[in-house]
């Protein structure tokens, strides 16, 4: 399963949305949130840091509206 | 098979099958165990073994401080190392791998799941926000769905405020200041400078609060979050880095903010080229550019006009992207991701009032800082060398008439336009703040105005308001086609003076123009403060060039093709 | 059976674990801190038959590896303590995710029940689950239904805590 994870990712040559995988994999939804903990915590996957702000964002007048803000969590394939 | 058998796996008849190479070493290490007698705590022979194998720092501490335990220890490692020779991959993970597919085989097993057609809505929905193929077609008409609404709804309010600004506001201004006995100038500077430069900027402020508002609806839907995905997945076929949309979308905002956020990136080229794709992302600054001369010459096409305006910013990032890969960036393939899309919802009115209003505070801001001290120096530039009687023997219009050669060929070679782009980057809004100078604030008036009674003036306000939300309203219904039609807008002086300056197509051109060359100073600086000053240069002398053709091709073409 | 025995909860967060802890203790309980931790330790007693149970509220945890405290606090205490009963509250609408830790409890040697928490969830959600499959397929032991927030199930996972506690010998000395 979690090798799958990886794979599908690698072999979806863009981003994949978390249902989606869940229903490629035919894992359940919570079951996949558990496997890509493991997978973070094994440095496998890294979860990439969409808040993370520059300090010139500090005073951002679109800070607020950052399309960032609203976005769930990413994760990316670490690449050894 | 009694329930106690179970409950203590044994060698032979475990729960879950770690695979033959697995289990080969799980019995050798349960075997020591078993045959040197080593007690670690009470904890199961099996699981023990499993855990050794998967490096189980707590484990392995208790192991080491039994009796026996080194030994022990020695052995897992040994175990471990040959598993991962045969794997290529760490022990934990195998073993975890092979525990989730015991569950996933049982819940199969044991699981009826719902037929796929019973999916819940949202993911239903998403399926077709998200599709590959439809995915940006719709993104884009929703794109499309907005600028047209925006425009049509809020252009009652801001012919209203137009109005309140050149009449009672600046009637009462000139009062006031003549009635404190203020030389001619500094009457002059209120109003032609600042009221007519930043007033000008001002009247968009309808504009931007439904556009505000309706972004906010996309975003707290979380509608802008699949959109975002939607984006990034073309960014990926196109070969960009799949991270860079964050700095892109942001981007749509301000450019400034976008340069920096490329700093999620990791390798300094990946960062580079995404920050220099950024400003193709029109910025909020441009919008009011672009709607001034939508309303002004393409009255009834202007959500045509603006929508265009950002597919071009975004099919020029994308060619810049491809042919920056192929020349200054090759480079590796990107890491594949996958995110996760927060839950539809229905927004409430506190989250739209709160995004909204601290947007346009922002612009107001914005407006009250930098446009109001543009205002005042374009003004000065304007009326320099002193007393100077006509604008265009100012050093302004020197200036721009020396830069006006130059843009002959894209069809705005005026002074007015070319002065008003050079002093554009302070920040893009200041195009339209100097074209107000210019054209509402520099003509003479002739005489001595009447100027109607204060009350009166008070009544008209609230008149016009009044009226500005009747026109407003009705404009929904209407934006159905074939409904019923409403009034054209009416034209504010500065549309009124652009009419005759400009060409459809020379005023397409000059948009063009806008949207691509260096978005601001402030731009140059995040670029030069990241990458170098070098890159900056580069980076402003690209993208001058690029809206020069561009501006050219489009004005030219048009030419050729016998439009406008 | 042994007098006074001890039963423990484990599930994942948000499973109904707390729940369930609560129709089996009623108001008989007591909150402290795991020994030398700073993590909470619910306790509670179930009278049955005239008899004290402890009922030991493990913390909500996924798995049981050494990655959190919780983690470690859970299966030191199944490991040392050896409950006689470990209850697994899982949610049936998550059941891939809740059965990892199940499962990986059923390797530590416990005796489980396994508490199906929120099966009407599942079940409005589509979801039909095969209790006696799943019984068998972890190796017989028992699964209860249960709406623990509607006190549904509650009796009969109580009659198979007590059925588990009696099949077993005492397992003291025993390793």
């Amino acid at each position: 399963m979690l090798s799958r994870i990886i794979e599908e990712l690698e072999k979806a040559r863009g981003p994949l949305n978390l249902d989606e995988l869940s229903r490629r994999l035919g894992v359940q939804r919570s079951a996949l949130d558990g496997m890509i903990e493991t997978l973070v915590r094994k440095g496998r996957l890294r979860e990439v840091e969409l808040g993370e702000a520059p300090p010139m964002c500090a005073g951002c007048a679109e800070r607020s509206g950052c399309p960032v803000v609203g976005m769930g969590k990413v994760y990316e394939v670490v690449r050894t | 098979m009694t329930t106690h058998d179970m409950t203590y796996p044994r060698k032979g008849q475990p729960l879950v099958d770690y695979g033959r190479e697995i289990e080969t070493e799980i019995a050798k290490l349960y075997d020591l165990i078993e045959a040197e007698d080593i007690r670690v705590d009470h904890y199961p022979h099996r699981w023990l073994a499993i855990k050794l194998l998967e490096e189980d720092a707590d484990v392995r501490e208790r192991v080491a401080s039994a009796r026996g335990g080194a030994e022990l220890l020695q052995a897992a490692e040994k175990s471990v190392n040959h598993l991962r020779n045969i794997y290529g991959d760490d022990v934990d993970i195998i073993i975890t791998d092979r525990r989730y597919g015991f569950i996933t085989g049982l819940v199969k097993e044991v699981v009826e799941r719902p037929p796929v057609t019973r999916r819940i809505l949202s993911d239903r929905i998403d399926t077709i926000v998200t599709h590959r193929l439809l995915g940006i077609p719709i993104f884009v008409a929703m794109m499309w769905l907005l600028f047209k609404v925006t425009t049509d709804i809020a252009a009652p309010y801001m012919d209203w405020l137009d109005e309140v600004i050149t009449g009672p506001f600046s009637h009462w201004a000139e009062r006031f200041l003549n009635l404190i006995n203020s030389p001619d100038w500094l009457v002059a500077l209120a109003l032609d400078g600042i009221i007519a430069g930043v007033g000008g900027v001002m009247v968009f402020i309808p504009l931007l609060l439904f556009l505000y508002f309706f972004i906010a609806l996309l975003e707290d839907t979380g509608y802008l979050a699949r959109a975002a995905f939607v984006m990034d997945r073309l960014m990926h076929r196109l070969g960009l880095h799949g991270k860079s949309f964050i700095p892109m979308l942001i981007g749509f905002g301000c450019t400034v903010p976008a340069i920096y956020a490329t700093r999620t990136l990791e390798s300094r080229r990946d960062r580079l080229l995404t920050a220099l794709l950024c400003p193709f992302m029109s910025c909020g600054a441009r919008l009011p550019v672009y709607v001034l001369f939508a309303a002004a010459l393409f009255a009834s096409h202007q959500d045509i006009v603006l929508i265009s305006m950002y597919l071009l910013g975004v099919a020029l990032a994308i060619l810049t992207g491809i042919v920056f890969r192929y020349t200054i960036f090759r480079g590796k393939p990107t890491s594949p991701f996958v995110m996760e899309l927060p839950p539809y919802r229905l927004p409430t009115i506190r989250g739209l009032a709160t995004h909204m209003w601290e947007r346009s505070s922002a612009f107001i801001r914005k407006a009250g800082v930098y446009i109001f001290a543009a205002a005042v120096v374009v003004w000065f530039l304007l009326n320099m060398p002193w007393g100077v009687d006509d604008q265009r023997d100012s050093w302004f219009g020197h200036t721009g008439a020396t830069i006006s050669h130059v843009f002959e060929p894209t069809g705005f070679g005026d002074w007015e336009s070319s002065g008003a782009l050079v002093t554009g980057l302070v920040a893009k809004e200041v195009v339209v703040s100097t074209m107000s100078e210019i054209y509402v604030g520099g003509v003479e008036e002739e005489g001595e105005e009447e100027f109607p009674s204060t009350p009166e003036e008070i009544g008209d306000i609230f008149e016009g308001g009044a009226r500005a939300v009747r026109d407003s309203v009705k404009r929904v219904p209407a934006l159905v086609p074939g409904v019923f039609q409403t009034a054209p807008d009416e034209e504010t002086d500065l549309q009124a003076a652009l009419k005759p300056v400009f060409s459809e197509r020379a005023a397409v051109a000059f948009l063009v123009f806008v949207l691509l060359y260096v978005p601001c100073v402030a731009t140059l600086a995040a670029l030069g403060q990241e990458f170098g000053w070098s890159w900056a240069g580069f980076a402003a002398a690209y993208y001058t060039a690029v809206a020069w053709v561009a501006a050219f091709v489009v004005y030219q073409g048009a030419g050729l093709l016998g439009l406008g | 059976m042994a007098e006074g025995f001890t039963i423990a909860l484990a599930g994942n967060p948000n499973s109904g674990k707390s729940t369930i802890f609560n129709s089996l203790t009623g108001g008989r309980q007591h909150v402290g801190n795991w020994p030398g931790k700073t993590v909470e330790k619910k306790e509670g007693i179930w009278r049955h038959d005239g008899r004290d149970i402890r009922v030991v509220d493990l913390p909500g945890t996924y798995s049981l590896a050494a990655y959190s405290l919780e983690e470690v606090i859970a299966r030191d205490y199944i490991v040392h303590e050896r409950p006689q009963v470990v209850v697994s509250v899982v949610d049936a609408a998550n059941l891939e995710r809740n059965l990892y830790l199940a499962v990986q409890i059923l390797e530590l040697g416990a005796d489980l029940v396994i508490a199906l928490n929120m099966s009407d969830t599942a079940e409005s959600r589509g979801y039909k689950i095969d209790i006696a499959k799943l019984s068998e397929g972890l190796g017989g032991i028992p699964v209860v239904p249960t709406v623990a927030s509607r006190g549904l199930g509650i009796e009969e996972l109580k009659e198979k805590i007590i059925q588990a506690a009696r099949s077993q010998p005492r397992r003291t000395a025993e390793v």
